[in-house]
């Protein structure tokens, strides 16, 4: 941090703190060097150092698990997929990445997405990547074929034609509607 | 002392049916925003049935700095449609100055910080015409500062001039994690201002105790919450159940212990 910027509150590093899973590694191995760092108002610092980093982490975890929870709106069946694997793979991504709002969700979604096609590419559903795509381009129409492991009988694979429409102004959820046609 | 449960969209058909015993309703702000899915005229439909309250999950109280104004419109303008009794909100920051956080965190017990809740909460109390409670939260992390806890809620409660949502749960999960008696905890507090309670069952991970809103009380709760009662003019009893919801029977359930804490058989 520049030497000249401002101090910032308890609040703010708190808050810097529960989104940042490096700097509260950071704080657990070095707390005064952190505080330092972050440039905390000197009032605030003594409550920061008193932090247990064990709690520290939990109390975060609970805005982690919060996340995964609006998250699996979006891709309900990739998580289903990863079983699980789920909470492992979105808290070793999350714990590395924030979303900036507005419709917070669906960008994480997205960027949790995204990580698994370069980490995971079996688990993701075909249907709620193009969904998710569809929705952050902000598009009016989009078409795409998918196919879809049939659950009857191993071996199969279904074909879909995936339609979706946008309807409203407002991009993000429940401004669009999805419609599937099943060969 | 009236008894009633949170409305949560997987419920309303049984709350629909105005089940006995369930005689207010809790709602969430947040859930009637526009682009949240309620139904147009709900508000009015539940109002018609039952005393309701405005909960808030995202006004942040504990953010220095001016509020969220858009959030606090939208909470106006469902303020105004459920002409509740009071409203509430919780004591904790959901966002910073850079960016949003998603959930409810502990604010330090400073002074600084009781004059940050304190304007806000009459802020918010102006903007919508009704007195405000403020909600004591689950923190895992203890956050020092130049009072009690409890000396801080006092003070808050004092300087905003109102009320406490006293959550009977989280008071019981973090006395658990932290380590303190929650009646000697409960005794320091200015009983006068504690006029609504929350109550659900608690979840453990592990060694820790967590507010997964998915069990069913537990009978230390009920205990606690009668002690609560037995020393507080407390209006209101709310179960707060988010997930895993049961059968409405095991709901009746609940609720009628919940009535049984203020009306002994």
């Amino acid at each position: 941090m520049p030497a000249s910027a401002a101090p910032i509150d308890f609040t703010t590093a708190f808050g810097r703190l529960l989104r940042d899973g490096a700097l509260r590694d950071a704080l657990a191995a070095n707390p005064r060097r952190v505080v330092e760092q972050l440039g905390v108002r000197e009032q605030d610092r003594p409550a920061l150092l008193h932090l247990v980093p064990a709690d520290l982490e939990y109390q975060a975890e609970i805005l982690l698990r919060k996340r995964l929870g609006v998250v699996r709106e979006f891709i309900p069946e990739t998580l289903r997929r990863l079983a699980g694997d789920a909470w492992p793979r979105f808290h070793h991504y999350a714990r590395r990445h924030w979303p900036d709002a507005p419709h917070s969700g669906l960008r994480d979604a997205h960027a949790f997405a995204g990580f698994l096609q370069a980490t995971q590419p079996g688990a993701i559903c075909d249907r709620e990547w193009n969904r998710l795509e569809f929705f952050r381009k902000q598009q009016r129409l989009a078409v795409h074929w998918v196919r879809r492991r049939g659950e009857d009988r191993a071996g199969w694979w279904r074909g879909e034609l995936q339609l979706l429409v946008r309807t409203g102004r407002q991009a993000g959820r429940g401004a669009e509607w999805l419609l599937h046609f099943q060969l | 002392m009236m008894t009633g449960l949170g409305y949560r969209r997987e419920l309303a058909a049984w709350i629909a049916t105005q089940p006995r015993g369930v005689e207010c309703l809790e709602i969430t702000a947040e859930h009637f925003y526009p682009g949240a899915g309620a139904p147009p005229g709900q508000l009015a439909r539940l109002a018609g049935q039952y005393h309701l309250f405005v909960h808030g999950l995202g006004l942040s109280l504990g953010t220095p700095g001016p509020l969220d104004r858009h959030q606090l419109d939208q909470f106006a303008r469902v303020v105004q449609a459920a002409n509740p009794d009071w409203i509430s909100e919780h004591v904790a920051f959901t966002r910073t100055a850079e960016g949003d956080l998603g959930y409810l965190n502990p604010v330090p017990p400073t002074r600084e910080m009781v004059r940050i809740v304190a304007e806000h909460a009459r802020e918010v109390a102006e903007r919508c015409g009704k007195p405000i409670l403020l909600e004591n939260i689950t923190s895992h992390v203890r956050l020092p500062g130049e009072l009690a806890e409890t000396d801080f809620l006092n003070e808050l409660c004092a300087r905003a001039d109102c009320g406490l949502l006293l959550d009977v749960t989280n008071l019981f999960i973090n006395s658990r994690n932290h380590g303190f008696d929650p009646l000697a905890w409960v005794r320091e507090l200015e009983p006068r201002r504690i006029t609504q309670l929350h109550i659900v069952g608690y979840s453990r991970a592990g060694q820790r105790y967590t507010d997964g809103h998915a069990e069913p009380i537990q009978e230390e709760l009920i205990e606690l919450a009668r002690a609560i009662v037995s020393r507080a003019p407390v209006q209101a009893i709310i179960l707060e159940r988010d997930e895993d919801f049961p059968e409405p029977r095991e709901l009746e359930v609940e609720i009628a212990k919940l009535a049984r804490i203020s009306r002994p058989d």
